[in-house]
């Protein structure tokens, strides 16, 4: 029997697989692509009209679209540094204390907040900052610090872009940083003790070995963060509506609008075609940045 | 064996799976056209087989108790074995939009503003053939259990010679001022204003008392496009006889979009000049934070914290239901009065009764076999001694037809009906995205980050091409 025929049931389990993610995945992103070029909504459902590139042409002298970016960037840049940053310090400090019971607390600790549904946290987070009656308010009113009480989704750009950030401080949780935990625990220890025989202090061994060392690590986070972050529009939709005014609108937020809330389905899908296109490229990019680095 | 088993279950987990995915809504064979311009088939009497169909709805949790109650009158008086689908009213537009898509919606729906578009693309049925038909609960044409122009108010005639019926209304839903009396009484005030000037008056009077004069919310475009609809109505009156090429005695969206390809509705029109002028003098008076806020505006009123708020003729039921502290009064929304602008009159129009399509009945109703069961809900809902009783007695909304008793409380709104045709100005909302972006340079504008000047322009700016687009999705209106 041949190794195909002896492999085929192989085959036959692997196919249901191929065929959800072919179903589910592959053929709607095809259609959003062909869908992109028509002119359709909801107005004109039963009559796509093909409309070549004028979606295209529009989203980019659209000035709301364009700004979407630049607002994206300001978000994207602040899951690399910021959030990525907490993750990998908490990941070390947690690494750094070794077996200890103490270390585990920590782990679990950090760990459970992953358990909760996204939105469960978005909605805390908004009646967190809600004017009248919202915690941070109140507490701040408690602490005697009145002028620093804000209307912080609704009041200014800087406002609302900050109290979307700061959601889910400490950002030690999630994904990334158990990557990043992971990393650092597989460092042979015998590194570290040879950097510090060399009279390296602890800042220098962690720069030049540990962070080093879990480079492949970053490589990934920082892939799943811009693939993720390009698209991702849950906390925009849900505590600000883009707003005020368009001043959080990200780019998949204003595809979704289009979409559903202004039934311009070819005008959404385009944005969503120009969103894949902007995390290909980000996506090949950043590999090889890293792997000239590693 | 082992993998041969191995094989077999993968293949029947696929096969379960992939009859899993099929529903018994879905799938339409009929053509959307035969659908839409067809009366749905026999009427209530010929088909009498119980059948099981889904009611959406978009009612708030406080009146889920009356519309079980509603629903198992129904039950029992047909046969029928109807069930009810909440679905929150700010997401019901675009659940609604993507189960048409996915032909899985419900037999009835109701809680979306675009039932016209449904019905061009096949997935609703026209309602006014069924007008004429014996309702089994009051044995007379079912048009006739209706106040008087309320159902003439509900049909489509942007083209004339084709009305069409998308849904029936089962309450007439006003807006009124919401006043605190304990705050009123504080602050030196009798009586409820009547009128802009004396609002500004009251609002002033609250605030220098330290009360939040007037809580709004404007993160979505109810609370503050409510009191913009009643201004319009006076602001662009002295226009009607230009702007009303049909003599219909309102300006329809058709007509709007003829005026501003014609020139006659510009982003320099003092009308609009003149209303956020009023917005500014207004803003001073709204709650910290209103362009963020969502309902907790009401929250604000609710806990005596405002002396007023526009609200929904729904109130008064949320009020027994909630047990809030505060004592209130109703009134209409005060009008614009020639002593604050020149556009306003002397005296308050008294609208009549109108009303909006609300429930519809689907393509799906049709499918399933189900569209005489669920004509038959929507007769029962709206039959003086049937759903319309309940949900006037317990919910205290104001009913559609006649023969019910209106709730004490209500009855101020009811005097303030009359004959007087609303004017609606639709030349902010010929598409969803010229809605939206009206409602966020109105925030920025609120906000005291653009100008008027910078509101108008932008405004002005896409004007025509959003006009065009609704002279586009409209090919019935035979316009240019």
């Amino acid at each position: 029997m041949s190794k195909a025929m002896r492999n085929a049931w192989i085959y036959a389990c692997l196919f249901p697989t191929f065929f959800f993610i072919g179903l589910f995945l592959l053929y709607p992103s095809i259609e959003a692509f062909r869908i992109s070029f028509l002119d359709w909504s909801t107005s004109n459902y039963l009559n796509p009209r093909f409309a070549g590139l004028d979606n295209y042409a529009e989203l980019l002298r659209d000035p709301i679209f364009r700004k979407s970016f630049v607002i994206l960037i300001a978000f994207l840049l602040w899951h690399i540094i910021v959030l990525q940053g907490a993750s990998i310090l908490g990941a070390y400090l947690i690494n750094y204390l070794g077996k200890t019971g103490l270390a585990g607390f920590f782990k679990v600790s950090f760990t459970i907040p992953m358990v909760l549904p996204g939105m469960v946290t978005t909605l805390f987070w908004l009646f967190f900052y809600e004017p009248s009656n919202g915690m941070l308010n109140y507490v701040l009113g408690l602490l005697g610090l009145d002028n620093w009480q804000r209307i912080w989704l609704g009041e200014s750009q800087l406002t609302a872009m900050f109290a979307i950030m700061m959601k889910g401080f400490p950002w030690v949780s999630g994904l990334g940083f158990l990557i990043y935990l992971a990393g650092f625990q597989n460092i042979d220890e015998s590194l570290r003790e040879a950097a510090r025989i060399d009279g390296a202090s602890s800042w220098k061994i962690f720069w030049t070995v540990d962070l080093q060392l879990i480079l492949p690590q970053i490589r990934l986070t920082t892939i799943l963060v811009l693939i993720g972050g390009t698209q991702q529009f849950a906390d925009q939709l849900i505590m600000t509506k883009g707003g005020p005014g368009y001043d959080t609108t990200v780019p998949g937020l204003y595809m979704y609008n289009n979409a559903f809330t202004y039934g311009k389905l070819g005008t959404g899908s385009a944005i969503g075609v120009i969103l894949f296109v902007i995390t290909l490229g980000l996506t090949l990019l950043n590999m090889k940045f890293m792997r000239e680095r590693g | 064996m082992k993998k041969f088993g191995t094989t077999c279950l993968t293949l029947a987990l696929i096969a379960a799976t992939m009859s899993a995915c099929g529903d018994g809504n879905s799938g339409s064979s009929a053509s959307p056209s035969s659908i839409a311009s067809e009366s749905v088939g026999a009427s209530p009497s010929a088909s009498q087989k119980p059948v099981a169909f889904t009611i959406m709805h978009n009612q708030g949790e406080y009146a889920w108790p009356s519309y079980e109650k509603i629903l198992a009158g129904f039950n029992e008086q047909s046969g029928n074995s109807a069930e009810l689908k909440y679905i929150p009213a700010q997401e019901s537009e675009s659940w609604l939009q993507a189960q048409f898509v996915a032909k899985s919606e419900p037999e009835v729906v109701s809680g979306t503003t675009k039932l016209g578009d449904a019905f061009k693309n096949g997935w609703i049925v026209d309602l006014l053939p069924y007008l004429d038909e014996v309702s089994p609960y009051t044995n007379e044409p079912w048009r006739n259990s209706f106040l008087p122009g309320l159902i003439e108010s509900a049909i489509d005639k942007s083209d004339e010679n084709n009305p069409h019926l998308y849904g029936i209304p089962n309450q007439v839903v006003t807006v009124n001022l919401y006043y605190n009396k304990d705050i009123f009484d504080k602050i030196g005030v009798s009586q409820p204003p009547a009128t802009i000037t004396e609002f500004l008056d009251v609002a002033k009077k609250a605030k220098d008392a330290g009360y939040i004069p007037f809580s709004i919310q404007n993160s979505i475009d109810w609370n503050l496009g409510w009191l913009a609809s009643d201004v319009f109505s006076y602001l662009w009156k002295s226009r009607l006889a230009e702007l009303d090429t049909n003599g219909s005695g309102k300006v329809e969206l058709k007509e709007w979009s003829l005026a501003v390809n014609e020139g006659k509705v510009t982003k320099d029109s003092p009308e609009l000049k003149e209303y956020l002028r009023l917005l500014q003098d207004l803003v001073p008076y709204f709650n910290e934070g209103f362009n963020s806020a969502s309902w907790e505006f009401e929250g604000i009123f609710n806990e005596g914290k405002s002396a007023m708020t526009l609200n929904g003729s729904w109130y008064p039921n949320q009020h027994q239901q909630g047990g809030f502290p505060v004592n209130y009064g109703i009134a209409p929304i005060p009008y614009l009065d020639k002593a604050y602008s020149e556009f306003g009159q002397d005296a308050r129009y008294n609208y009549k009764i109108g009303s909006t399509p609300s429930f519809a009945v689907t393509r799906n109703a049709k499918d399933n076999e189900a569209e005489s069961a669920a004509l038959r809900f929507l007769q029962y809902m709206t039959a003086p001694e049937g759903g319309a009783k309940v949900l006037a007695e317990e919910l205290n909304l104001i009913p559609v037809v006649s023969g019910v008793e209106v709730p004490e409380i209500l009855k101020p709104i009811m005097e303030s009906f009359g004959s007087d045709e609303k004017l609606e100005f639709l030349a902010n909302e010929f598409t969803p995205e010229q809605k939206d972006r009206w409602l966020k340079k109105q925030q920025e504008f609120l906000a005291g980050k653009a100008t008027a000047e910078q509101f108008l322009d932008e405004y002005g700016k896409d004007l025509k091409k959003f006009a065009a687009e609704a002279i586009k999705n409209h090919p019935e209106w035979n316009a240019k």
